[in-house]
């Protein structure tokens, strides 16, 4: 049965370009969450930011392939400004109270935004070569979301490069476990700690203009968007790296799949999945060992 | 405190007969609203255990309510029977998945549990009527007495938390509302002594889910309408707001805080178009320059004034 | 007669880092042992193993005969073993008397109760005043902990177990901050008034281990590295190179 065996390649294309989209999201978060300890509700906020940027600069007319970075850096200085105030208060505070601010101020962004933007659903003028689709197994799929499969992997391969295995990853996980000690040697923490939001920030703001393309644009975008990231997350687990690329792919692969099977109950059909995931392991798929006590 | 009851009480009827019916109703909702918030202070004040789902309770329970009423009709003791079952039904599912993580993922994992309530109200056309919500419900009745318009929801909605609050208080005086926070302050000794985390914190829960549940059973008299918005996690965002406002670890902040944001938004948003923007305003300006709350300002106060 | 507690071939890992190795010693009824060794040798890890906190990779830890493998803390205490922390785990608002009422409560079953003052709630209030009594702070039941000085807060947080009436009592460092006077008069209490129970004591100060335990255990990098009485410990070699120094006398 060709046909089957076609649609079924086309919907693991599908579930994996969701999932590089909800692993660069969600290392974003992840790297906030768990090197910093701060709940950042406003990263879906991010996110939609991002797209908008995206969408604005595809249909200027500049350089397609710059509309990513923009991104990057608009959602970026947004997080630089935040860090300054009111997060840099909020890192020692309980989490209620990091859920509270970053969640006022994700309400914020997003009436903003809806000023800003509007409230129609936005959708990118792709350029040419993203454009159209490739023939997998006589069934069609768009060439962008291989783009997302490609720019999922090696952002993401870049990004465990930088954190994982050089020195200013180093220094990062030196800090998180022992500010003092790294601050002894020399190093500005506080720096650290601002260069982490901006990367988390920024991160948000590049899948956002690739998402874009995906999902497209609209007020409650950034909503939905900050729920599959902490679901990315807290399935996966956090503080690893693989942990997060393993909640992506579980998380990808479980909407996608529902969408296809329960397409009314989808959201909660894969969530119903990911809570019974939960319940098995409850600290995430992959949980580094910790001492207790 | 039986003199602070029977004035409350006095206090009440004479509202009823001299507000008219928009105040009454608006008084109503502060009330149940103040009942949910006053069940999640169990949690997060005394318990430490910080929920974004508490909405699914409370509005879980005022959906089924609301389904009952359509199909038996408005009586009191079944709406409240129907919602209390469902707010405890509810929390126990949640419990038995969130207790078994620590601090941060017990946070999302309310949200993420809170939400899938929402899918099913949102989602389940037949029953729930998807996006529009329930509408066209029965008047209250008690037996054979029918309790229309506004005055007898809102001297219910008075008894009620009146009722709750004096059953929360008992709890956390009693032996099981001391291990709570317990648990909070020292989990790890409260194992050592032989308290099982688990025990302590589901029942905490239960009675959470039980008294949301019977606030928001009367809940969709208030408007005569119910919809998929009162289950959202914003809804339960909204409420972690007005247990802030109010006062953390007080029960009675929760009524506080629930005037004040019902106050703000009602008002804002007969007077802007931006009231989402606002509100988000009321969250940021709450824990910078509030974080302790209407009643932990008044007792800062009064300790600064003795 | 059956050990109280029996460890043999226990092991744990973090990692690559092997935290306890081979640990086999016996704890018999009502006895009294010491255990001591340098930072980092695997005292609290071996409670926290013991206690159920940490599950071992290796070995059996058998409490009165009955092995213990997969069983959660809370039964652990039901059976009859109770511990402290090396930290003070106190509830600092509330009194010393309610806190250790806290710790009867649970254990006469009454700990979860909403209506009425069981036996339990009554007894607990009793016991509490009792305990704080016999180790000398009768004056201080109802004043809140956070009051207390820091030698008293200590001695609270050694009676909240004790409340148990356990079988076996694992102290990790409870002497920390106290005088020497202290020390000794807590421990003088413990078995004065609690014979019956034994203990496990892990202190910094030498002085006390040997001065309140029939037998000491002593351990160096996650291994036992010998088990006798004071007089034997002190006079071993290895013993006074990996923890006395070769200062000592």
């Amino acid at each position: 049965m060709p046909d089957l065996l076609g649609y079924a390649a086309v919907q693991t294309l599908n579930a994996l370009s969701f999932s590089a989209l909800l692993l660069l999201n969600g290392l974003g978060l992840s790297v906030v969450l768990s090197l910093m300890n701060f709940v950042n509700l406003t990263h879906g906020a991010f996110f939609l930011l991002g797209s908008y940027v995206g969408i604005f600069w595809l249909g200027s007319g500049a350089p397609w392939w710059l509309a990513f970075p923009a991104a990057f850096l608009a959602s970026g200085l947004v997080g630089a400004v935040l860090e300054r105030f009111p997060f840099r208060q909020f890192y020692a505070q309980p989490h209620l109270m990091q859920v509270l601010l970053t969640y006022g101020l994700s309400l914020i962004f997003a009436d903003l935004m809806r000023w800003g933007f509007g409230a129609q659903i936005l959708t990118p003028e792709l350029p040419e070569t993203l454009q159209g689709v490739v023939f997998i197994l006589d069934m069609p799929f768009p060439i962008f979301r291989l783009f997302l499969i490609g720019a999922g992997v090696a952002l993401g391969l870049a990004l465990w490069l930088l954190l994982d295995r050089t020195v200013w990853g180093a220094v990062l996980r030196a800090a998180v476990s022992d500010r003092g000690i790294v601050e002894t040697l020399g190093i500005d923490t506080r720096r650290v700690l601002t260069l982490v939001l901006v990367l988390s920030a920024g991160l948000g703001g590049l899948s956002g203009a690739l998402g874009a393309g995906m999902l497209a644009a609209y007020p409650g975008l950034d909503e939905e968007v900050l729920l599959l990231a902490l679901v990315t997350v807290v399935v996966g687990g956090l503080g690893s790296f693989g942990g997060t690329v393993a909640g992506a792919l579980v998380v990808g692969f479980a909407l996608t799949f529902s969408k296809v099977w329960f397409p009314e109950f989808a959201n909660l059909a894969a969530f119903a999945v990911l809570v019974l995931l939960l319940m098995l392991r409850p600290s995430g798929l992959v949980a580094p060992p910790l001492r207790r006590i | 405190m039986t003199r602070a009851v029977l004035a409350a009480a006095l206090l009440a009827v004479v509202t009823a007969v001299l507000a008219d019916d928009f105040l009454l109703r608006f008084l109503a909702e502060i009330l149940l609203l103040g009942i949910a918030v006053m069940s999640l202070d169990l949690l997060i004040g005394f318990g430490g255990l910080v929920s974004l789902g508490h909405a699914a309770l409370f509005g879980g329970a005022a959906y089924a309510a609301a389904i009952a009423a359509r199909a038996w009709g408005g009586d009191v003791l079944l709406m409240l029977g129907a919602g209390i079952a469902t707010g405890t039904l509810l929390a126990a599912a949640m419990g038995v998945v969130i207790l078994r993580s620590g601090q941060l993922f017990l946070l999302i994992l309310t949200l993420l549990t809170g939400q899938m309530v929402w899918e099913v109200a949102f989602h389940w056309r037949d029953v729930t009527g998807g996006a529009d919500g329930l509408r066209g419900l029965p008047a209250l009745s008690f037996g054979p007495w029918a309790l229309p318009g506004a005055q007898p929801l809102f001297l219910l909605a008075v008894l009620l938390a009146i009722l709750a609050w004096l059953v929360a208080r008992s709890y956390v005086a009693a032996p099981i509302g001391r291990a709570l926070v317990g648990t909070r302050e020292q989990p790890i000794r409260m194992s050592a002594l032989g308290y099982s985390l688990f025990a302590v914190r589901f029942r905490a829960l239960l009675l959470a889910g039980a008294i949301a549940g019977a606030a928001g059973a009367l809940y969709p008299f208030v408007n005569l309408y119910v919809g998929p918005q009162s289950v959202h996690w914003t809804q339960s965002a909204a409420m972690v707001i007005m247990l802030v406002i109010g006062g953390i670890g007080s029960l009675w902040g929760g009524f506080l805080g629930a005037a004040v944001y019902l106050g703000i938004q009602t008002y804002l948003s007969a007077w802007t178009d931006r009231w989402q923007l606002c509100v988000g305003l009321v969250f940021v300006l709450t824990v910078l320059l509030l974080p302790n709350g209407i009643a932990g300002g008044m007792r800062r106060w009064r300790g600064g004034a003795e | 007669m059956t050990p109280i507690l029996a460890l043999s071939g226990v092991g744990k890992r973090f990692g690559a880092f092997a935290a306890l190795t081979d640990i086999g010693f016996e704890i018999g009824e009502r006895e009294a042992v010491g255990l001591i060794g340098p930072n980092g040798a695997g005292k609290t890890t071996l409670f926290n193993v013991i206690t159920g906190f940490l599950p071992p990779d290796a070995g059996s830890i058998r409490f009165a005969g009955q092995d213990l493998r997969g069983m959660p803390p809370t039964r652990r205490v039901a059976r009859g073993m109770a511990r402290t922390f090396q930290t003070a785990m106190v509830f600092p608002g509330l009194t010393a008397r309610e806190n250790i009422a806290m710790a009867v409560r649970e254990h006469a079953g009454d700990g979860l109760r909403w209506f009425g003052g069981g036996r339990g709630t009554a007894a607990a209030d009793d016991t509490a005043a009792r305990l704080l009594a016999e180790a000398g702070l009768g004056h201080r039941a109802d004043t809140p902990l956070r009051d207390l000085s820091h030698g008293e807060r200590r001695i609270v947080d050694a009676l909240m177990p004790l409340a148990l009436s356990p079988r076996l009592l694992l102290l990790d460092e409870p002497t920390a901050g106290l005088t020497r006077a202290e020390s000794d008069r807590l421990l003088d209490m413990l078995r004065r008034h609690h014979p019956g129970t034994a203990l496990l004591l892990v202190a910094h100060d030498i002085d006390i281990v040997f001065g309140h335990c029939a037998r000491v255990v002593v351990m160096e990098l996650g291994r036992v590295i010998r088990v006798g009485t004071p007089d034997e410990v002190r006079a071993d070699a290895d013993v006074r190179r990996a923890y006395l120094g070769s200062a000592a006398p």
